[in-house]
């Protein structure tokens, strides 16, 4: 752990304290933000940033249609993007990485069919399957988050599947194997803590994913519903508006921008330390990509 | 070379019929259709007859087939709003999805590769550090957000473009540039390792101890042996496209299957998003299928195996 | 004879964030025409440095030349390869580079006949017919049988030995005046080794092609060479003729690199010795002469000051302090 410290370059410290920076956003909301976000000020509605004309101190960027404060709002907003984040990723990442792990390590039939599934999820764009799922279960939050894990598991499946099939063949596990160890314990103690980096580094891609995501469904109005602060759904309530508040629409999207620059920068500098042949290099197989 | 198609196509039927498996399940567990085909007080004999005639008094695995069938002779329902067949209505929004996907995955080849070439070949300069910093942006930042910043500049501030609506090349410019950003920053960050991995060869050594002039050395030594990862990060950015031109769609109102999707969504019109699931899927897998045959042109490597 | 190439007091160093490590210190060299220079010595003693020097295939920015010129005459004219892209004016035409690993200088991507002929197109300017009929009877010189099917296989689809004798193809392509071999046999095994030291003999005498042969096998060494410079650590310890060397090393690098071959004639109670210790890294050169921490003779003044070249008879040089007396 020290020796990683030591390792925080510029990349990694930008993305940690970007990260930290959020996270305390979402876990002190209500003593860090100056209004509640919720609270309507009709006799403020749409007034500007504080820096330009006809802004006030009060509402430091500004606010929305209802009077509501933008700040306080995004602020309020990381809980949503940060919850919806966390839980979403790691669901993905132990469902894709326990089949992946099955896959690799026990092969045969099982492993076929999984790899095939995981063929045939790639081939659909993840934000059609997440339309398909709000359809049929109805768009909200929590369906958006089952729909992630539904459907980016193949990422995590992906990866576990590699590093097994590569782990498998080493001596240590061919010699449990001699040893008759059980296949679990084989599993959860010798080959889980071997791949458990590589996947790490997958899911904090995947979580400036799904905050991406997150965002973009519920700008389309079948995320977040509008009386949660949410920074897809600011950005919905912006755009009609885009032509006399710009500040409605700017601010969210900035927040958006920083927090998954800070994920990605936390994933590629956990990726070189993990790696240091491929330090600044981009992996095909590496996620944060693939089917958006 | 044919039996390696004939594998490749298989895979290609297994998985559209894997997709096809996924919207059947969806579609049961969506609720039963004779709720939104028939008004509520419906008498229950009428939904009875229906249902008879829908096939789903079936068991679930004749159901199943006769679902398979059905799209295998184009029939994917039809739309509850429109009234009017799913497919039909998909694919005759899908040129202008395919015009805007197009268009942008153009737009990012031609930005992408040549900046993460220079960026490779100028590792650590100021080149690389704009690049390297163009990727990290594109890559978080939101497409929609990005329309609408584009929307708030060149529409509303300058009126320089439309910001709605198709029809025009003009009206093309934004959405598609908006829509490359992400995949430019992918497919940029991509050549650029795949080129430094690359770089260090002892062929673009040799390749330079010819005699060859310098972009020869590097556009076609090495470019031609990093393309083979470049030309799968581009297919999988078509498929990436694809969806994320649901968004870009939406914010620009161009009238193509993603916002077409949208607005089924919304109005719970299941036969529609299944009609796109099913076409954007299926021109996904061909484009893999495209891609695959090209690695092999590509890589005389993989051809012997 | 006319000397072809000319290195003379050549510095080169790596250069990184925290300064510059000097690689080759006052190299100085020669190849005369048509003659085959042997560069001998253990590996990171800075031959093949040289070779990329003087192909101007230095690494950048990672390394560059600090001192020093590398003239190359041909045609009449005289220029130095250490000017900006004066090398690249000659490379491929005028002097030429065989590698190590033909598996890996050959581009995996190409057919024999496209890297052969892009040579052709480009320097020779010829048509992409012409370049073709020219690239089947440059691979039936090399001794590659059925050239005219093997143009269209790539790399890996030919033996080693063929790919190495493409690749000599390739570098003899234009009929340079220099060629540069480094290691060409060191990844083949023994019988090709001989084949395709006898097809750079004979190709030597066919187009008077003067090479710099970079090895480090003593054994070759005598095979090829008419002169021999011996390297260690970036600096020449020793040179002369080939013969002279082999009876009467004067340094006791060159000595120690002798005694470590083994020969037929050779005792099975003489045992082959190996030269003490191992070669110190290039930061951590010792002051002095070089080779003070594995020199069985070395005293105070090796650890003190730098010998100079001396010239013993003949043409024969060591930069050794009891050169002469060893």
């Amino acid at each position: 752990m020290t020796s990683l410290i030591r390792n925080l370059d510029a990349k990694g410290l930008t993305g940690l304290a970007i990260v930290m920076a959020v996270a305390l956003c979402a876990l002190l909301a209500p003593w860090i933000a100056p209004l509640d976000p919720n609270r309507q000020d009709l006799l403020a509605t749409v007034a500007p940033p504080a820096w330009q004309e006809g802004g006030s101190i009060n509402h430091l960027l500004g606010t929305d249609t209802l009077g509501r404060d933008v700040l306080s709002r995004i602020i309020y907003g990381s809980r949503v993007s940060l919850l919806a984040g966390v839980v979403a990723a790691s669901g993905a990442a132990v469902l894709g990485a326990v089949l992946g792990l099955f896959a690799g390590y026990f092969g045969g039939w099982t492993g076929t069919v999984i790899m095939r599934l995981v063929d045939v999820v790639l081939a659909i764009p993840f934000i059609l399957f997440a339309l398909v799922f709000m359809t049929v279960f109805g768009p909200s939050l929590v369906n958006l988050v089952l729909a992630f894990i539904l459907a980016r598991w193949v990422q995590f499946t992906r990866i576990a599947y590699g590093l097994v099939l590569e782990l498998r063949e080493r001596e240590f596990i061919q010699a449990c194997i001699a040893a008759n160890v059980g296949h679990l314990d084989i599993l959860a103690r010798h080959i889980l803590p071997n791949i458990a980096g590589p996947l790490l580094v997958v899911a904090t891609l995947e979580l400036g994913y799904v905050i991406l995501i997150e965002s973009g469904l519920s700008f389309l109005g079948l995320g977040t519903p509008p009386e949660i602060p949410s920074w897809g759904g600011m950005l919905q309530e912006g755009r009609s508006l885009i032509n006399i508040a710009w500040w409605m629409t700017t601010f969210p999207g900035v927040a958006i921008m920083i927090t998954v620059v800070g994920f990605n920068f936390l994933g590629d500098w956990m990726r070189d330390q993990l790696d240091p042949r491929t330090a600044g290099r981009d992996a095909v197989a590496g996620a944060g990509g693939g089917v958006r | 070379m044919a039996a390696f198609l004939a594998r490749r196509l298989l895979q290609l039927a297994v998985v559209i019929i894997g997709v096809l498996t996924i919207v059947f399940v969806m579609q049961r567990l969506s609720g039963d259709p004779t709720d939104l085909l028939l008004p509520i007080d419906a008498d229950e004999t009428v939904r009875e007859n229906l249902r008879r005639r829908l096939g789903l008094d079936q068991p679930i695995i004749v159901q199943y087939l006769r679902f398979i069938g059905d799209v295998a002779t184009g029939d994917l329902g039809s739309s509850y709003r429109f009234r009017q067949p799913a497919l039909e209505l998909v694919l005759s929004r899908f040129p202008a999805t395919l015009l805007l996907a197009g268009t942008s995955l153009l737009l990012s080849i031609v930005l992408a590769i040549p900046l993460g070439v220079l960026a490779a070949v100028y590792r650590n300069s100021w080149i690389d550090t704009v690049a390297t910093g163009v990727g990290l942006i594109g890559q978080a930042t939101p497409v929609y957000w990005l329309g609408l910043l584009g929307i708030l500049l060149f529409s509303v501030q300058l009126g320089l473009l439309p910001s709605m609506g198709g029809g025009s090349w003009r009206a093309l410019i934004l959405p598609a540039t908006t829509l490359a950003v992400y995949s430019m920053a992918r497919i940029m960050r991509l050549t650029r390792s795949a080129m430094l991995d690359v770089l260090h060869q002892d062929y673009v050594r040799m390749a330079r101890a010819k005699g060859l002039p310098e972009p020869v050395v590097l556009f076609k030594h090495a470019l031609r042996n990093a393309a083979v990862p470049i030309v799968t990060i581009v297919g999988l950015q078509f498929g990436a496209l694809l969806g994320g031109a649901v968004i870009t769609e939406t914010v620009f109102a161009w009238p193509g299957v993603g916002r077409l999707a949208v607005n089924a969504v919304h109005q719970r019109d299941f036969p529609v998003v299944q009609a796109v699931v099913v076409v954007i899927a299926l021109a996904f897998s061909l484009i893999n299928l495209a891609v695959d045959i090209l690695y092999a042109v590509l890589n005389p490597r993989i051809r012997l195996q | 004879m006319s000397l072809l190439l000319d290195v003379a007091d050549l510095s080169v160093s790596f250069r990184s964030g925290r300064g510059r490590v000097p690689a080759l210190r006052g190299v100085s060299l020669s190849v005369k025409k048509g003659q085959t220079l042997g560069v001998v010595g253990e590996s990171g003693c800075g031959k093949s440095l040289t070779a990329l020097a003087v192909m101007g295939l230095l690494p950048v920015p990672d390394s560059g030349i600090d001192g020093g010129s590398i003239m190359l005459r041909t045609g009449g004219s005289e220029s130095d390869l250490t000017k900006t892209n004066s090398a690249r004016r000659h490379r491929g035409k005028d002097m030429a580079m065989i590698f190590q690993e033909p598996m890996t200088a050959l581009n995996p991507s190409f057919t024999i006949g496209e890297q052969i002929g892009e040579v052709l197109r480009r320097h020779e300017h010829l048509g992409r017919q012409a370049a073709q009929e020219r690239s089947i009877d440059l691979l039936r010189s090399v001794g590659i049988p059925a050239p005219e099917s093997r143009i269209k296989l790539y790399p890996h689809e030919l033996s080693g030995g063929m790919r190495q004798r493409a690749m000599i193809a390739i570098a003899i392509a234009c009929a340079p005046a220099l060629l540069i071999a480094d290691e060409p046999t060191t990844a083949l095994d023994v019988t090709i080794q001989a084949q395709v030291l006898d097809l750079l003999r004979s190709l030597q005498s066919q187009l008077g092609t003067g090479i710099l042969f970079i090895t480090h096998d003593m054994g070759v060494i005598a095979e090829m060479a008419d002169e021999v410079a011996v390297m260690y650590l970036g600096t020449v310890v020793e040179k002369g003729p080939t013969a002279s060397i082999l009876e009467r090393p004067a340094h006791p690098y060159t000595q120690g690199l002798i005694r470590s071959v083994p020969t037929i004639e050779m005792s099975r109670e003489l045992r082959l010795t190996p030269i003490a210790g191992s070669v110190p890294s290039l930061s951590r050169a010792p002051s002095g002469c070089r080779f003070n921490t594995r020199c069985p003779h070395a005293f105070e003044k090796c650890r003190e000051q730098e010998p100079p070249m001396h010239v013993l008879d003949g043409s024969q040089q060591a930069a050794c302090w009891l050169a002469g007396e060893l």
